[in-house]
């Protein structure tokens, strides 16, 4: 099966900088996996890099076989599209703007994913608590019906209830064959989710394994392995 | 299309009221000028429109550009194309605006200059009608045009009150409350003085040759179409060519 | 559900699967609930849960329907194979620890005795 995600020699300076250097994997269809990273490593920066934001890297990235970045936004959803701290819009009507903007946006599954986290889209944007807006961004991402997801810290800040909520709301809304590409510093909790680890230390990729083979291999749990890379320098 | 233009609602406001803003800045300047020296309407015109206009573009490119650059945009699955032709469908609105808030010059002008260019005596007879309907007109596209300056003073303070430390904040508010309290009394001034035109017949026709005779005139209405039109075009090869450095990405090989 | 994440998940949920078709709450012939539920239930990936439902088809504990989904087996010798050997499982275990004390086959008898005995008469827990 093609693979939903691809990238070819990743690299970008800023001011001089280097901040990745010779990235190279895939993300195959439903596999959920994890970037992990210490605080700075360049993981937001990868995944702007993915979402097309940032303009000036080398490298190639293709999602569906697409290389045309027009065509590589639509096929992605990130829950980083939406600030929504600064506006006074309610929910519903923000989300109908998105439906104009995005072309795979799905204004009925967002209701229902709202409905599943007992979220009212008639709540003004700006007067959401920190829970509610994570939960809001969470459901504009996944009514958006694309191949590969891209989740910066998706839970961060939560108490273990919404974080749990969350994530349930992940597994039950993701599409047939789409893709999760998500970064988390608490890897405990996102234990459960993920099918694969990626560590992103020193510019690029140096650990890509799947999370059973970490456990049944090592007998460490995903948050040990994480942490031995960094005790390796001590 | 059209849905992609109110989507970028916000932004298609602060660009209208971009376009409105030189145009009351004219009438205020002309209103304060009179009391030191009567002008001729059409010389005022001129005279301010052409430095207005420049500053008009310089403006309006650098704000584009600001909204441009915003995260927001190089995510969306858009082409430049398709985002400059939505951002012209709201100019269309600021197009029409700016048409009122000439009339709304005039009609100030008229009331600064009215010995002097109104000639009453050799008239054609008119319609009362067509010339009350002008008339309503005239007020419907000022309200409109102040409409306009409105929002966009209120979206833009508050996109730079999110951003600012609290003295800031309240200096920001305090200059604010004086240009609206500026544009009020001169749009109050105005409508005073002008509602005698919709009720005295000669205010009425004199008003309406007014017009015909700065439509036709040198630095008169139809020139300044002409000139919005240049304006608008520029603008939008401006917006064009920075648009593309910022939405369509292109992979360095 | 919270998992020991040194030990692979998928094989967690097998454990749980024998626990709940030994203790009955799952009874022969059952239907379990659809992949996808499973997942959201359990908040575990979807791969996982295949992977679990998969293995447990193939022990012979679940059967699958095309079409219908998966289902608690209807052979009570395999439930019963399976319980038995849960239970020797946890037995083994258990012997080990008490071997690595010191204690005697005879002694660690006498342990399981009392300890009984106490929890009749006095229950812990």
């Amino acid at each position: 099966m093609t693979p939903n995600l691809e990238l070819t020699d990743i690299a970008f300076r800023r001011h001089q900088q280097v901040i990745l250097d010779s990235v190279n994997f895939a993300v195959s269809p439903n596999q959920i996996v994890a970037l992990l990273g210490a605080n700075g490593a360049g993981k937001t920066t990868l995944l702007r890099i993915i979402a097309g934001v940032i303009p000036d890297f080398t490298g190639t990235v293709h999602v569906s076989e697409q290389t045309d970045p027009i065509a590589i936004k639509a096929a992605i959803s990130t829950n980083f599209d939406h600030d929504l701290r600064h506006s006074h819009q309610r929910l519903l009507k923000y989300a109908q703007a998105t439906r104009v903007l995005w072309p795979h946006f799905d204004l009925a599954q967002f209701e229902t994913i709202c409905e599943f986290f007992e979220l009212s889209t008639a709540k003004h944007l700006d007067e959401l608590s920190k829970g509610q807006r994570k939960q809001a961004q969470l459901a504009l991402c996944l009514a958006n019906r694309v191949p590969l997801y891209l989740l910066d810290e998706p839970f961060d800040g939560l108490d273990l209830m919404h974080q749990t909520q969350l994530q349930k709301g992940l597994l039950q809304f993701l599409p047939e064959n789409a893709s999760v590409l998500l970064t988390d510093h608490h890897v405990e909790s996102i234990a459960n989710l993920i099918d694969r680890v990626m560590i992103l230390h020193h510019h690029t990729i140096q650990a890509d394994t799947s999370a059973d083979q970490i456990r049944e291999q090592r007998g460490q749990s995903i948050s040990e392995y994480f942490q031995s890379f960094y005790q390796k320098e001590d | 299309m059209i849905n992609l233009a109110k989507s970028l609602t916000k932004h298609r406001l602060i660009i209208l009221g971009l376009c409105l803003i030189p145009e009351v800045l004219e009438l205020l300047v002309m209103t304060i000028v009179h009391f030191f020296r009567p002008v001729q309407v059409s010389d005022s015109l001129s005279l301010y429109a052409l430095l207005l206009i420049i500053g008009l573009f310089v403006v309006f490119t650098f704000f584009n550009e600001q909204i441009w650059r915003h995260d927001r945009y190089r995510r969306l699955p858009l082409r430049t194309s398709q985002l400059v032709w939505a951002t012209n469908l709201a100019n269309i609105g600021a197009v029409i605006c700016l048409l009122g808030s000439q009339v709304l010059i005039l009609w100030g002008a008229t009331m600064i200059d009215r010995h002097r260019n109104l000639r009453i005596d050799d008239l054609p007879g008119l319609n009362p009608v067509a010339v009350a309907v002008i008339g309503l007109l005239t007020i419907s596209l000022s309200l409109l045009a102040g409409w306009g300056v409105i929002s966009f003073i209120h979206l833009m303070t508050l996109t730079l009150k999110a951003r600012l430390p609290l003295l800031k904040q309240l200096l920001v508010s305090a200059l604010v409350s004086i240009m609206l309290a500026i544009f009020v009394l001169v749009f109050v001034q105005l409508l005073l003085k002008g509602y005698r035109i919709l009720f005295l017949p000669k205010w009425r026709i004199g008003y309406l040759y007014h017009i015909g005779l700065v439509t036709i005139a040198p630095a008169g209405l139809g020139y300044q179409i002409v000139e919005l039109l240049g304006v608008w075009l520029l603008t939008t090869l401006g917006i064009t060519s920075l648009l593309h450095r910022y939405v369509e990405t292109s992979v360095v090989a | 559900m919270k998992f020991d994440d040194r030990i692979p998940i998928y094989y967690q949920i097998k454990q749980y699967f024998y626990q709940q078709i030994i203790t009955q709450q799952l009874q022969p012939g059952d239907k379990l609930p659809g992949v996808r539920q499973l997942a959201v239930d359990l908040t575990v990936n979807v791969n996982t849960i295949q992977r679990a439902l998969q293995e447990l088809i193939t022990e012979g504990v679940l059967f699958s329907k095309r079409g219908l989904g998966n289902f608690v087996t209807t052979d009570h010798d395999t439930i019963k194979q399976l319980k038995h050997r849960v239970v020797s499982g946890q037995v083994a275990w258990y012997y080990h620890q008490l071997e690595k004390l010191g204690l005697s086959p005879a002694s660690m008898q006498q342990a399981l005795a009392d300890y009984i005995e106490e929890e009749n008469h006095d229950p812990k827990s």
